[in-house]
């Protein structure tokens, strides 16, 4: 659907060369929701705007629809974006039109009569819940009901793909989730493939079925949702997928040595990462029952990404060596994956990521 | 009432005549130059806005030349333009006094200051605006009479206002080297003659056409404004 290769863009400054994307290579399929995520000055903006050539790419091609993008006359290309819809993180409506007005723009020398127009925008306003705001000015409207109108606008002339620049940056939780869900549904009712852009893991976490994951221009990392949650491998990625997490927290906690996290002899203070699918067996009462185990939990965490539950727990054990050892070899051949944050007073040496 | 209109301003009921006269000359120059400095002061705007860089027909040097040739212009004082424009003036024209000899450099005289003003009007139109309508696929020329003009249609409004008003100042300057109008007769009976009765008039008609032309100005900014 969409294939970025090679895609580089460097920008001229007066004194020297930024290089917002070095040599991106990516494939979008159809129909699917696909995320880039990226801390600011990491390029994903950049490359969005790359794909419908807001941004000409110094390097590379881009393909949409099997048409590459660079090779394309001003005309054609001017109709190929007609079929490439695009949201905005500030919305960009037109101050002097009307909700209406707005959505009706694109949709100048289409062809359609105005009954038509009239038609299609109605239809337009209901699939975004706003067709009592149809004559309303975009200055009357919260920001999320802009955002509704934007991707209706986007939506006029029947695209195949949707740009999200940042679109639920600008826009408090509760209306960013809003807008995911009216994103998803556009997505599963239209077939139309959305490309989003975001800082947010938790934007990413809540539609998208693949992820790249952009640092300095380049993409460190990228598959589907669920492996990307499950092993992240890059430095980049664990960090956005901690933020989404309060795990850090604690390990701060262990830093600063904080009384909850303080252990005494005998006692282990460890970390389980529940992957897909072994949530729901009861492992720790098993460790407590059958092993011999005491455990307090100190954390728990249980996420539920594309409808798979995945988990985080902050536990201390207590008994013997040999009993703790037990319990951890149970659950690791489980596959909880087990790290001993603290045993017998000492701090393990953390890992770098975590701090 | 004319009695004590005459004990007051002697002169101006003397010269009641000459005052229609006046006012229309004045009324003439405004909305002849007005008309044909907006005309050109709006396609010099245009050209700036999309020929700078980043604009969405960047054009460095179709800017730079634009862009310092509406410096030069602006950076003549009036009285001296019409002096230098002298010459031009009787070629166009075939005379140098009068409305006639008085329009050439009016013309040139608003128009930089006009294309300024609606140069900053139209960058005030969000670039994002602008941009969104570039992935909405439509052309250079629908972006600036769609997008452009129509979203800046009050900053139009507003500079448009301001440049009438500082045109009336110019007119009146016109007066002063035989181009007619209010400013001339100001001068020629008021100043010249000691005819002070003359300039308090001028000055009360020549505010109420300001006032006139600046509630014109708000109302069309508030009606358009959204």
């Amino acid at each position: 659907m969409i294939e970025l290769r090679h895609v580089s863009k460097t920008f001229q400054t007066k004194h020297d060369h930024v290089h917002a994307v070095k040599d991106v290579s990516l494939h979008i399929e159809k129909g699917e929701i696909f995320g880039v995520i990226g801390y600011s000055g990491a390029g994903k903006s950049t490359l969005i705007r790359c794909i419908n050539l807001l941004e000409r790419p110094s390097e590379g091609d881009i393909l949409v629809d099997g048409h590459n993008m660079l090779e394309l006359s001003d005309k054609d290309l001017r109709k190929m974006r007609k079929k490439i819809g695009m949201i905005f993180q500030h919305f960009n409506l037109m101050r002097s039109r009307t909700v209406f007005q707005n959505v009706a723009f694109p949709l100048k020398n289409s062809g359609l009569t105005k009954d038509e127009i009239q038609k299609k925008v109605s239809e337009l306003l209901s699939l975004v819940d706003l067709a009592d705001k149809k004559d309303a000015y975009p200055s009357q409207l919260s920001g999320g009901q802009k955002q509704r109108v934007a991707i209706a606008r986007a939506l006029a002339n029947d695209p195949s793909v949707l740009l999200c620049d940042e679109a639920t940056s600008a826009l408090d939780p509760q209306t960013t989730q809003s807008i995911l869900k009216l994103l998803k549904e556009l997505n599963q009712r239209l077939h139309i493939t959305i490309v989003l852009i975001t800082h947010e893991m938790a934007v990413i976490k809540e539609i998208c079925d693949r992820v790249a994951v952009m640092e300095h221009g380049v993409v460190v990392e990228s598959g589907s949702i669920l492996d990307i949650f499950a092993h992240p491998k890059a430095d980049a990625t664990k960090k956005f997928i901690q933020s989404t997490s309060a795990i850090s927290k604690i390990y701060e906690m262990v830093e600063n040595n904080h009384v909850f996290t303080q252990v005494s002899k005998g006692q282990w203070l460890i970390h389980l990462k529940y992957g897909a699918g072994n949530t729901k067996e009861a492992m720790l009462s098993h460790i407590c029952a059958n092993i011999g185990v005491e455990i307090s939990i100190i954390y728990g965490n249980v996420e539920v990404i594309h409808d798979t539950p995945f988990g985080d727990m902050v536990v201390i054990l207590d008994a013997s060596d040999e009993k703790k050892q037990a319990a951890l070899d149970y659950l690791e051949k489980s596959g909880v994956e087990v790290e001993v944050i603290r045993y017998d007073c000492v701090v393990k040496q953390l890992d770098a990521e975590c701090r | 009432m004319i009695a004590w209109l005459s004990s007051w301003m002697p002169n101006v009921v003397e010269l009641a005549d000459e005052f229609p006269i006046s006012l229309m000359q004045t009324l003439q120059m405004l909305v002849i130059t007005g008309v044909i400095s907006f005309v050109f002061g709006l396609l010099f705007a245009i050209v700036l806005v999309v020929s700078k860089k980043g604009g969405i027909l960047e054009n460095r040097i179709i800017f730079f030349i634009l862009d310092k040739i509406i410096n030069l212009f602006r950076s003549i004082p009036f009285i001296i333009l019409m002096a230098l424009m002298v010459g031009v003036t009787r070629m166009l024209m075939h005379t140098s006094i009068g409305i006639a000899g008085a329009l050439p450099s009016l013309i040139v005289g608003t128009t930089p200051f006009f294309a300024r003003q609606i140069e900053s009007a139209l960058a005030e139109v969000d670039n994002g605006v602008i941009e969104a309508s570039q992935a909405m696929g439509l052309s250079p020329k629908e972006i600036i009479l769609h997008v452009y003009l129509k979203e800046s249609i009050p900053g139009i409004a507003r500079a448009a206002t301001i440049t009438l008003i500082s045109l009336v100042g110019l007119t009146a300057i016109a007066g002063a080297i035989g181009a007619g109008g209010l400013g001339d007769m100001a001068i020629r009976y008021g100043y010249n003659r000691y005819m002070y009765d003359v300039i308090y008039m001028v000055v009360i008609i020549i505010l109420l056409l300001i006032t006139l032309i600046q509630s014109i100005g708000d109302f069309i900014v508030k009606r358009t404004t959204h």
